[in-house]
């Protein structure tokens, strides 16, 4: 058994609640209107607020799978998961260790970071080049 | 301090823009930052330098770079190897004796004016001699290290006030390290031990943006204290509806209800607990169903028994109310004799008083 | 308040503090009492009509009850009053950190109150004890006969409900400073009670039941 999420917590009472989660589905919901009115990206750490045991499940369970799954290889993994509500973005960072370090609802078209980047495509370009004269 | 960015060393590393931008998200939310803070961090540490850091250990257990070791988001090894230059930790670090008081004397001395200063423990004043390093006691090391530093970060109660050492009858005269260091930017980390992400947190916020963040009175960054325990607590439902567990293992406990009569301190200490959690989020200590100890706050060893409701006294009120029982009765005894006393005189003195005592009122009536 | 002592001083509240409390209002009420019931009356050497006990403590409940002529004469003082005496026993003995507090000292318990309902009473009790004393200071007569103590036994009634509401509400930061004043508010009460005309709410108990049984041992219905 390698890390603390390997170990299996049964939760017996999920009705416990903390009364956060209408919150967050309002705050979505007005992020929503605000991405279709305004294209303003919205995000939400799942971090910063306090959750009962199983109540973030739930939350997820609410916000179901979309059509998209996006897995970045950086750092450690992180997949971009699309909601069963076009736009609202389910984001979990892992470390190399595979522990989870964020956790974030992104309302957007697409998630900035999937996007490739200035300075990796001109890096990238320079070793295409290098590489490019080191073959001929 | 490392004449490099942490950006070159990053990308030295190979790693890519994402990356970078993946790992700054993460640390805007270690900072307790708001997710739009995002790019201002990233912002910042594009220019950010690493600090040198020198951490003292005083009276303390070790409990808190025990904490601090198991903080995992970023992991410990990212933030000691990449965000600061960790000069001096006596448990850490490999070195030892003399060697080690050199190391910490060179960062001193190549790094004047700009170093961090990292404090665990308490310092004892009765005798220099109860906790000494080097032969050096606690006090004169943390003068002597302080003296140049750019600012000083206390970490557990111990060093923020004081903590178990400082615990009447405080045989050390232990004293806090805000109660030696006036001059110098000090933040205070309290807990027995913090939290460890409460802990990378603030140093991650001094090494991105080369400052202390917004604190309370106590020194305390608000981000991480400025709600207590008991306005974040998901259990607090129960407190307002009035149900209570009253013992570890009844109907109660197990529902989940407020922990208040079996002795929450919740309601009284600022922490981050009930939000960010401990052991990778796994738990907190209300969430495994004993309540709060009130380790962050000032003298929580001295309030009382951690399993009294806070709103019971604390004292041997017992004792007191059986002598003033006592005291009561035999004042009141006395006062009844003397009031009888009294009384009997004033029934000795009384005489009869016939119709003739009251002619002249009567005459002078009859002239009015 | 200097913040770095509040814990120092929610500390001395809740030990020396209160112990010093509870110890004079102890010593205080027993000599008002014992002065009173150690007096004695003279022997009554007429033949009894009737029994005593009985009509004693059918007098403390008749005379608890609203007086008719009174009412009439005032009706706002007599409803009022009611309304902030229930309060203020509903606040007391209701709210369980206060059951906690008795239960711990005195060894009995009984269930209380939601907050919320325990919260609302206290906001009630203190507009009924405002509206006391803004007519108080209207009445002309009642101007004229109140002295400072009647102030002092106001103020010192309405500061425990005051600073309660406000450490419930969490209106002072931070909390042991809110709390650690609730207490002394309390604490003062206590020391004042047996030397103020707080006392009445022990001597009521002897009065009524003295008349009572005077009234009952002569065959007059109490």
């Amino acid at each position: 058994m390698q890390h603390l999420s390997d170990i299996k917590i049964a939760v017996d009472n999920p009705s416990l609640e903390t009364g956060n989660l209408p919150g967050i589905l309002s705050e979505i919901e007005q992020a929503l209107e605000e991405l279709l009115n305004s294209k303003q990206v919205h995000r939400i750490d799942l971090r910063a607020m306090p959750w009962s045991a199983g109540e973030e499940h739930k939350l997820e369970q609410m916000l179901g799978r979309g059509e998209v799954t996006i897995e970045l290889n950086a750092l450690g993994k992180s997949i971009f998961q699309e909601t069963r509500y076009s736009g609202v973005w389910l984001i979990s960072h892992y470390n190399e260790a595979e522990e989870l370090i964020g956790k974030i609802i992104e309302i957007s078209y697409l998630p900035d970071m999937v996007f490739a980047q200035q300075e990796d495509i001109s890096r990238g370009l320079e070793r295409l080049k290098t590489q490019r004269s080191q073959d001929s | 301090m490392s004449k490099q960015s942490l950006l070159d060393m990053l990308q030295q590393q190979g790693i890519t823009r994402r990356g970078f931008l993946k790992y700054c998200s993460a640390l805007t939310s270690l900072m307790a930052l708001p997710p739009s803070m995002m790019p201002a961090v990233a912002a910042a540490l594009e220019t950010a330098r690493r600090p040198s850091v020198i951490w003292l250990s005083f009276q303390e257990c070790t409990g808190c770079t025990e904490s601090l070791t198991r903080s995992h988001s970023p992991t410990i090894e990212g933030l000691i190897f990449n965000h600061i230059s960790l000069d001096y930790h006596h448990t850490l670090q490999a070195a030892s004796g003399t060697a080690a008081e050199q190391a910490r004397e060179q960062a001193m001395h190549d790094n004047k004016g700009k170093y961090l200063v990292i404090v665990d423990g308490s310092i004892p004043l009765d005798n220099p001699g109860f906790s000494t390093i080097a032969g050096i006691s606690n006090v004169d090391m943390l003068r002597e290290t302080v003296a140049n530093a750019h600012a000083v970060i206390a970490v557990g109660t111990c060093a923020a006030y004081g903590g178990l050492p400082h615990a009447s009858p405080n045989p050390t005269g232990a004293v806090s390290v805000g109660e030696l260091v006036k001059d110098k930017p000090l933040i205070n980390i309290p807990g027995c031990p913090p939290v460890p992400t409460v802990i990378s947190g603030v140093l991650a916020h001094y090494l991105t943006f080369g400052s202390i963040p917004e604190l309370d009175e106590l020194g305390r960054p608000k981000v991480f204290y400025g709600q207590s325990i008991h306005d974040r607590c998901y259990r607090r439902s129960f407190y307002d509806k009035g149900k209570f567990a009253m013992s570890f293992d009844d109907e109660g406990a197990r529902k989940g209800w407020c922990l208040y009569r079996l002795g929450c301190k919740g309601p009284m200490t600022y922490n981050a607990c009930a939000t960010l959690k401990w052991n990778q989020q796994t738990s907190w200590p209300v969430e495994s169903g004993h309540g709060c100890l009130g380790c962050s706050e000032p003298d929580f060893w001295d309030a009382g028994s951690f399993y009294r409701a806070l709103s019971i006294p604390d004292g041997d009120y017992a004792k007191a109310a059986g002598y003033a029982v006592a005291a009561g009765v035999a004042v009141g005894a006395v006062a009844g004799v003397m009031n009888r006393s009294t009384k009997a005189s004033a029934v000795s003195q009384h005489s009869p008083v016939s119709v003739d005592d009251f002619s002249v009122n009567k005459n002078n009536n009859q002239e009015g | 308040m200097d913040i770095s002592n509040a814990n120092e001083f929610l500390i001395w509240t809740r030990g020396s503090g209160f112990n010093i409390a509870v110890s004079i209002f102890i010593i205080g009420v027993l000599i008002r009492i014992l002065e009173i019931v150690l007096l004695g009356r003279k022997q009554d050497l007429a033949e009894p009509r009737g029994t005593e006990w009985g009509p004693g403590f059918k007098n403390i409940l008749s005379r608890s009850l609203v007086d008719k002529g009174t009412f009439r004469r005032s009706p706002f003082v007599v409803v009022v009053g009611y309304i902030w005496h229930i309060g203020f026993f509903v606040c007391l003995l209701l709210f369980v950190p206060h059951i906690e507090l008795l239960h711990a000292t005195l060894g009995i318990k009984w269930p209380g109150l939601p907050n919320p309902l325990v919260d609302s009473a206290a906001a009630v009790t203190m507009f009924a004890m405002l509206a006391l004393l803004i007519h108080r200071l209207m009445h002309p007569v009642m101007k004229f006969l109140s002295t400072y103590e009647d102030y002092l036994v106001w103020l010192l009634t309405f500061l425990p409900l005051l600073t309660g509401y406000i450490a419930y509400h969490r209106m002072i930061n931070p909390y042991p400073a809110a709390l650690g004043l609730h207490l002394l508010s309390v604490e003062l009460l206590l020391v004042v009670f047996p030397f103020t005309k707080l006392m009445h709410a022990f001597t009521l108990f002897l009065a009524r039941w003295y008349t009572g049984a005077m009234m009952g041992r002569k065959g007059i219905e109490s």
